[in-house]
């Protein structure tokens, strides 16, 4: 992507050479760095002997209506979703400054190149030439400064802070103290010049810290390119540089896209249909043909799914999960011993075959994916319903402790999870009631209850989702989890290049949310979706992203 | 003692309707069942297994046992969990019916003796329930008082247990659906029964209002009421096991046969087995309280 190779390329190449680092490792952090994705491929192949991905095919069926059966809720506000859904629909509209496809690869997309200091401090984005707004005019380097800050105040609500607060970000006292008399706390961008437009094509990030992930924190789905002139709402007729224009939204029941004539794309329109939480309802809409693919299988019907002949199903592992997650400053929760506790009443793998078939792998209690490049691998964490009594009575719980735990009922198989896991912990002494909520009404009280199964999506690195989830004052920070060395240990993570290196901290992380971390994690998750074998061009995504652009459909 | 011996009498009358016979013989099997379950060599209705999951009638356990009805999706024994949920859907049906009747009677026994403005706002009242279609009306009552509801929240304060919570916001909800019918079938009784030689000889008596409504009037309204009240249980088991498929009625694990149900509705027809028995179980209850409730109203008639 640059003429100017980062220097710890070359230690990536020694790495892959000397078989330090795998593969996919490789191509990963090199292209992170700046190398392009091909001489990326070029360099791996001509190393192990591999085969680059076949080229984009140019023969795809043009024309025609793709309906794909998803939810379809609010887009009004895309810099704070929170769900894959809505940034699937705004998704056909707007663009990123990259795209991290199903490789786990990140390409250049309305940034044509980037590259980084050999600190990874300064990180060098090049716009696009080519991105253009459908309403006319280029995508310029102001345009994504704008998104960034937009992203990036407190006032949003973005989860991107979570995300970058460590190296763009510092702690700001408001002047204001809270109820408890405490110093109310904001953020501001740690430099005035941290986000610097040098030229309408050339957008500089200064950092407070090194960080190697800035290209993929920019594919984080809510860090969508909206036009600044909209002031971050999206609606029917927005502004967008995607391929498709928004023609109907209705929530809670459709929401259709018609692509630009001469924008990249084959089918003519993309219909997103939404029929509810029933999984039944979705597969029968399948099976006769009412939709032509669905945004992600329930694991209760992958059978079901197998048995239709006119269809075919992706699947992909991934580091999608769901957590325990305690509130460390809720009673009885605020006392790590009792989150210990918890872990250790855990039996994951018999939950895994219990509420999800034994479709995916048991997890180790830490939110780092065996998938992950840089998950460290730990020695095992097994059940021990001994040693969690004797942490809750050391605690001063001798005769075990009632909590309740919040869930929701769809996927289905996060309140299986629950009811298994409740099931296991009454044998330590931990007498779990569930309260199991409707979908929405959990998701306006999920980062407030005390104790609660909340899902978490893919990330393509281990380290990003304990940014988003465990560092301390982010937004996503449902457990309130608040540890310095933690913090310290992440923000340094964030800065190491070296995989190898960032694996061994990743492994003190990994340990630290294992003896005091906020969360049980009893699986990971393999995830699926079906679509007519008609349609082409889809390969699944591990975070189910939806690119329009890139499906075609044969004529029935 | 006289009274129970003439309850006994009527009940051996049923003898009579063969109808009104099989009724009480699935309704007793449950009551037996729910009585003695906790000393029947069953399976823990909660122990999963992770090896188990949707297996079919008469599977060979791993530990050397049988599962005579097969598992549900988290490798439960189907017939453990059955069984402990008869006394689940016995009790609170039993005990919503109860208060459901109880309220009924009250208001349909006052608006029909006391006549007047009594009678226009306790009907005025029960019509607008009535308005309501009755899962409407369950589902909009269990939002409002349920666990997640302020009544919820100062239930559980008080120590009741989540399945208390739970089953009480449910027995409100049939009583707000239920009591306006009940009312409605009682004042219709008492308008009738209020003219008769009786009621008026109490009141020379000097009898008060609330003795006649209760000792002269409901008394000799029961006939009807005691058919109406069999097919109501019937309702009543029905709409907490429609509760419990639509996720509102008891909470997990307990083993609520609706529940049971909607837990492997997503597997289709992979989990048949698992959704017969708790159906059978609901229809084998629901019509033997409706039979029987046939056979009292057949030996009623003969009367």
């Amino acid at each position: 992507m640059s003429d100017t190779e980062h220097k710890l390329i070359g230690t990536l190449k020694q790495q892959l050479a000397e078989k330090t680092i795998g593969r996919r490792d490789f191509l990963r952090f090199a292209t992170l760095l700046g190398l392009g994705a091909p001489a990326a491929y070029e360099f791996a192949n001509r190393i192990d002997g591999g085969i680059a991905p076949a080229a984009y095919a140019d023969d795809l069926p043009k024309g025609g209506i793709i309906r794909i059966a998803q939810r379809v809720p609010k887009l009004d506000n895309p810099h704070t979703f929170s769900w894959i859904y809505d940034s699937n629909c705004v998704r056909q509209v707007c663009g990123y400054l990259t795209r991290t496809g199903a490789d786990n690869i990140t390409r250049p997309d309305l940034a044509s190149s980037w590259e980084v200091s050999d600190d990874l401090k300064t990180w060098t984005f090049h716009m696009n030439p080519k991105a253009t707004w459908h309403k006319g005019g280029a995508f310029t380097a102001e345009h994504a400064a704008w998104n960034i800050k937009h992203c990036l105040d407190p006032a949003v609500g973005s989860s991107v802070i979570g995300l970058m607060k460590g190296y763009m970000l510092k702690d700001v006292d408001t002047g204001k103290l809270d109820d408890k008399g405490a110093k109310v706390m904001t953020t501001e961008l740690w430099d005035a010049n941290a986000i610097e437009v040098k030229d309408p094509s050339t957008l500089v990030l200064h950092l407070q810290e090194p960080q190697v992930a800035v290209p993929e924190h920019f594919f984080h789905y809510p860090f969508l390119m909206l036009d600044p002139a909209e002031n971050g709402v999206f609606a029917m007729g927005s502004n967008g540089t995607g391929s498709f224009e928004m023609t109907v939204l209705e929530v809670g029941r459709k929401c259709e896209f018609k692509r630009i004539a001469d924008r990249p794309g084959q089918v003519d329109e993309l219909h997103f249909v939404d029929l509810g939480d029933n999984p039944s309802a979705v597969a029968a809409a399948l099976a006769s043909k009412q939709v032509d693919g669905i945004f992600q299988g329930n694991i209760e019907q992958y059978d079901i799914y197998k048995g239709m002949a006119h269809t075919d199903i992706h699947s992909i592992v991934t580091a999608q999960t769901a957590v325990a997650r305690m509130r460390s400053d809720s009673k009885p929760f605020d006392n790590p011993a009792v989150r210990k506790a918890v872990r250790l009443a855990t039996d994951c793998e018999k939950t895994l075959q219990i509420a999800h078939k034994g479709v995916g792998s048991a997890a180790e209690h830490h939110h780092v994916a065996p998938v992950h490049p840089d998950y460290f691998k730990l020695p095992p964490m097994p059940r021990d319903v001994e040693g969690a009594k004797k942490l809750l009575a050391d605690a001063g719980f001798k005769d075990g402790i009632d909590i309740e735990i919040n869930c929701k009922p769809d996927p289905s198989w996060e309140q299986a999870a629950v009811e298994a896991m409740a099931e296991q912990w009454k044998e330590a002494g931990i007498r779990a009631k569930i309260n199991v909520l409707p979908s929405n009404k959990f998701w306006e009280v999920w980062e407030t209850v005390p104790f609660g199964f909340t899902e978490w999506t893919h990330r393509p690195l281990g380290f990003m989702v304990l940014a988003l989830a465990y560092r301390t004052g982010v937004p996503w920070n449902e457990s309130a989890y608040s540890n310095k060395e933690f913090d310290d240990l992440l923000t340094k993570a964030e800065g190491t290049v070296d995989v190898k290196a960032r694996s061994e901290i990743l492994g003190k992380l990994e340990k630290i949310m294992q003896e005091d971390g906020p969360i049980a994690q009893p699986l990971w998750r393999s995830v699926f979706a079906a679509y007519d074998k008609r349609v082409k061009g889809f390969n699944i995504h591990p975070t189910l992203y939806i690119f329009g652009e890139d499906l075609a459909i044969e004529k029935a | 003692m006289a009274r129970l011996k003439k309850f006994i009498a009527a009940v051996g009358l049923l003898r009579e309707s063969p109808v009104g016979m099989i009724g009480v013989g699935l309704v007793l099997f449950w009551v037996v069942i729910a009585l003695i379950v906790g000393v029947l060599p069953l399976r823990d209705p909660l122990a999963q297994s992770g090896g188990d999951l949707l297996k079919p009638a008469l599977t060979l356990a791993k530990d050397g046992g049988h599962y005579w009805l097969g598992t549900d999706d988290r490798g439960r024994d189907i017939l453990s969990r059955l069984f402990f949920g008869s006394r689940l859907v016995l009790f609170w049906s039993s005990l919503a019916t109860v208060i459901a009747y109880s309220v009924g009677m009250l208001m349909g026994v006052t608006a029909g003796y006391r006549g007047g403005w009594w009678d226009e706002a306790i009907s005025f009242i029960g019509n607008v329930f009535l308005a309501f279609p009755q899962m409407v009306l369950f589902i909009v009552i269990l939002s409002q008082l349920g666990s997640d509801s302020p009544a919820g929240h100062w239930l559980a304060k008080m120590g009741f247990s989540a399945t208390w919570v739970k089953g009480t916001t449910i027995v409100l909800a049939v009583m707000f659906a239920t009591a306006p019918q009940v009312a409605r079938i009682v004042r219709g009784l008492v308008l009738d029964l209020k003219t008769r030689d009786y009621v008026a000889a109490a009141e020379v008596r000097g009898e008060g209002a609330l003795y006649i409504m209760l000792v002269e009037l409901l008394p000799n309204a029961r006939g009807p009421l005691i058919v109406d009240a069999c097919l109501r249980l019937g309702y009543v088991t029905i709409a907490i096991a429609a509760l419990g498929f639509l996720g509102l009625g008891l909470p997990p694990p307990d083993p609520d046969w609706g529940k049971m149900i909607a837990d492997v509705r997503g597997f289709g027809a992979l989990a048949a087995n698992a959704m017969i028995w708790p159906a059978l179980a609901i229809s084998s209850l629901v019509l033997g309280l409706n039979l029987m409730a046939d056979g009292l109203r057949e030996i009623a008639l003969r009367d």
